[in-house]
């Protein structure tokens, strides 16, 4: 009755884990790889396991990176003084887009929500107070997510920090760029109209 | 604001419907199963976008069109703004359409079809929250006597329901804050799993706070005036005899305990020993906080949020007792349908348009004294839909045209020969007993 190889399910169940893939996606991809050419296949492998294998957490921003310092805590021409805080890393990559930040960075790995499980504790919160305490910090910037979760993660930390540090400063929330303002809901007007600034 | 057109496709009893509404009142009567509630049902949803009972959408499609493999379902509606009062007096189209996810996802795991759901104002799509206020209706149905009859939740979300309606920063707040509670309650639930510093608790008091402060202050401005109004309908459908009062019971009573239970007091004067609080939202915040932090080991012990506006109650009292323990079922309906009737009231005094009036089999449950004043209001209103399986108990009672409709199994006919039975003739006898029955005053 089964016909399929237990070599080719192992694989679509291991896919079936990934988020967003399903069994069905599962095995179209499964049987895309079967036809591929030998080396392509080999080359997909080894990234995986380098994947797992080259990487480590930084010890100092908590990001992901092939050594610990990461190539940004390591380069003495960012901002010491000057820490973003962030849920995940790839909101480092979403800032670094932008060419804008000189700083350095510290990676939460997520937002308090105990609904998923996730407590303060669960977070880098107390190594960022560490942190804040050993070096030389001048401003903390937090980066959250403007939802619940991340509105609220950034007040406990702000609490935290408020005893160890001179500032600790907050993204603004307003109208996004090409916008229309008709178009915006109260919510985010009424915070732009808040956050306003004189020109 | 009337309906002038309606159209419903695949929707419960209805696989496709055009019905051009006239103003006034218009009866639908049928036996049971053929379609009258589903009919009010459309309405309701179009307004609310939710539906009656606490069914899934995927429910409310018309079960024909499920097992044809194409769930597809469509209301449509054209609402007319009163010529009066209203600033924008052009007519709106509502229309809300289910249709198939078309993603590969689309299926979830039993196999049914996931539905994908869109709001379409004059044909523009919209949120759910631009969607309020834009049809105002007031239902009425038999069960509005568990408002009064029935645990606390009820009447608490009775209120949301209603305030929701008419300011859509309420909803908002709602929203934020039933999700606060939620992780609050789940962090609460954690710690008395893990254990572990509970300061952290409080990272959700300054969201809890804000969001239920505003709960508050708008349940009690709500609350004040449907009490007003209600004092004014309520001595019509009691002869006089009896004084009722709707009262704002806030968990966050400031300065006085909440009283659970009234003393049952009679007398003439009992208005001036209950009052509706009057909170201040500075005091009630303090308040708040307050109550937070005293009650953390407590709420540590049961793992749940004991303090705020998820707890508020209402108290119904006529001549200071209170009906949800005290009252007779006569006394317990006249409650209901006043707190209804102030409903209307309420709605027409804060959008300035008149709310559409949807009676499912109400009547049958009033005695003849209360049936003839909820007819006379229905008689003068600007549009009200009715449902009926026993069209005789509205012989002779109205006086202005009433158009009737006859329901079978989900085909709607004008059934133009009952309509005159309906309509009183001004020059006849008025009404004998025997022709309207139903029970005795409680």
């Amino acid at each position: 009755m089964n016909s399929i190889p237990p070599s080719v399910t192992r694989l679509i169940d291991e896919f079936s884990r990934l988020p967003g893939i399903g069994p069905k996606t599962a095995s179209r991809l499964t049987y895309y790889l079967l036809r591929m050419p030998d080396e392509q296949a080999k080359s997909l492998a080894a990234a995986l396991s380098d994947l797992k294998e080259k990487t480590v957490t930084c010890q100092v921003c908590f990001n992901i990176a092939e050594r610990s310092p990461c190539a940004t805590c390591a380069d003495e021409a960012r901002d010491h003084s000057l820490i973003c805080v962030v849920e995940e890393p790839l909101d480092v990559m979403a800032i670094e887009r932008t060419r804008e930040f000189k700083g350095t960075y510290h990676v939460l790995g997520g937002a308090i929500n105990p609904i998923e499980g996730i407590l303060p504790e669960d977070l880098k919160i107390a190594e960022l107070v560490a942190r804040v305490k050993r070096e030389d910090i001048h401003e903390v910037i937090l980066a959250t997510n403007p939802n619940l979760e991340g509105e609220s993660t950034a007040a406990y930390i702000q609490r935290q920090l408020a005893p160890h540090t001179r500032k600790v400063t907050r993204l603004a929330r307003g109208l996004p760029i090409g916008g229309d303002l008709e178009y915006a809901d109260e919510v985010t007007l009424m915070r732009a109209i808040e956050g306003r600034r004189e020109m | 604001m009337r309906l002038t057109h309606l159209s419903i496709t695949n929707f419960k009893n209805y696989a496709r419907l055009e019905l051009d509404l006239p103003a006034g009142t218009t009866i639908v009567h049928g036996d049971n199963a053929q379609g009258k509630t589903s009919f009010l049902e459309a309405i309701f949803y179009l307004a609310t976008t939710r539906a009656l009972g606490s069914q899934t959408d995927a429910q409310l499609i018309n079960w024909v069109a499920q097992q044809s493999g194409l769930p597809y379902a469509r209301l449509w509606a054209q609402a007319q703004p009163a010529a009066s009062g209203a600033t924008d007096r052009a007519p709106k189209q509502l229309e809300i359409i289910w249709s198939q996810d078309p993603s590969p996802g689309g299926a979830s795991a039993d196999g049914a079809a996931r539905l994908q759901k869109s709001l379409k104002l004059n044909g523009v799509r919209k949120r759910a929250l631009d969607w309020v206020g834009q049809l105002a209706v007031v239902l009425f149905v038999p069960a509005d006597l568990e408002l009064v009859t029935g645990p606390p939740s009820q009447r608490r979300h009775y209120l949301d329901h209603l305030i929701s309606q008419i300011d859509v920063k309420y909803l908002e707040a709602l929203h934020i804050y039933t999700r606060v509670l939620l992780q609050r309650n789940q962090h609460l639930k954690r710690l008395q799993e893990r254990g572990g510093p509970a300061e952290s608790l409080h990272l959700w008091d300054d969201q809890l706070v804000t969001h239920g402060t505003y709960l508050v202050l708008r349940r009690q401005a709500v609350m004040t005036q449907l009490d007003e109004l209600a004092q004014r309908v309520h001595p019509q459908l009691t002869g006089g005899r009896e004084r009722l009062r709707l009262l704002y019971r806030p968990n966050l009573n400031v300065g006085q305990p909440v009283d659970y239970q009234l003393p049952l007091t009679l007398g003439a004067d009992f208005s001036a020993t209950y009052h509706q609080p009057q909170l201040d939202g500075g005091e009630v915040a303090a308040h708040f906080y307050a109550r937070l932090r005293d009650g953390e080991p407590r709420e540590r012990a049961q793992g749940i949020t004991l303090a705020g506006p998820h707890r508020d109650d209402l108290r119904f009292l006529v001549d200071g007792v209170d009906m949800n323990i005290y009252g007779s079922r006569g006394q317990q309906r006249s409650t209901a349908l006043a707190l209804k009737l102030a409903e209307m009231e309420l709605m027409h005094a804060q959008t300035g348009e008149h709310p559409i009036l949807l009676l499912d089999d109400v009547l049958s449950e009033l005695d003849a004294e209360r049936r003839r004043y909820l007819v006379g209001r229905i008689d003068a209103h600007e549009q009200t839909l009715l449902t009926t399986t026993d069209l005789t108990q509205y012989a002779c009672q109205f006086t202005r045209p009433v158009c009737v409709m006859r329901v079978r199994e989900g085909i709607m006919r004008r059934d133009e020969a009952r309509e005159r039975e309906i309509v009183r003739d001004l020059t006849s006898s008025p009404l004998s007993p025997d022709q309207v029955g139903g029970e005795g005053l409680g």
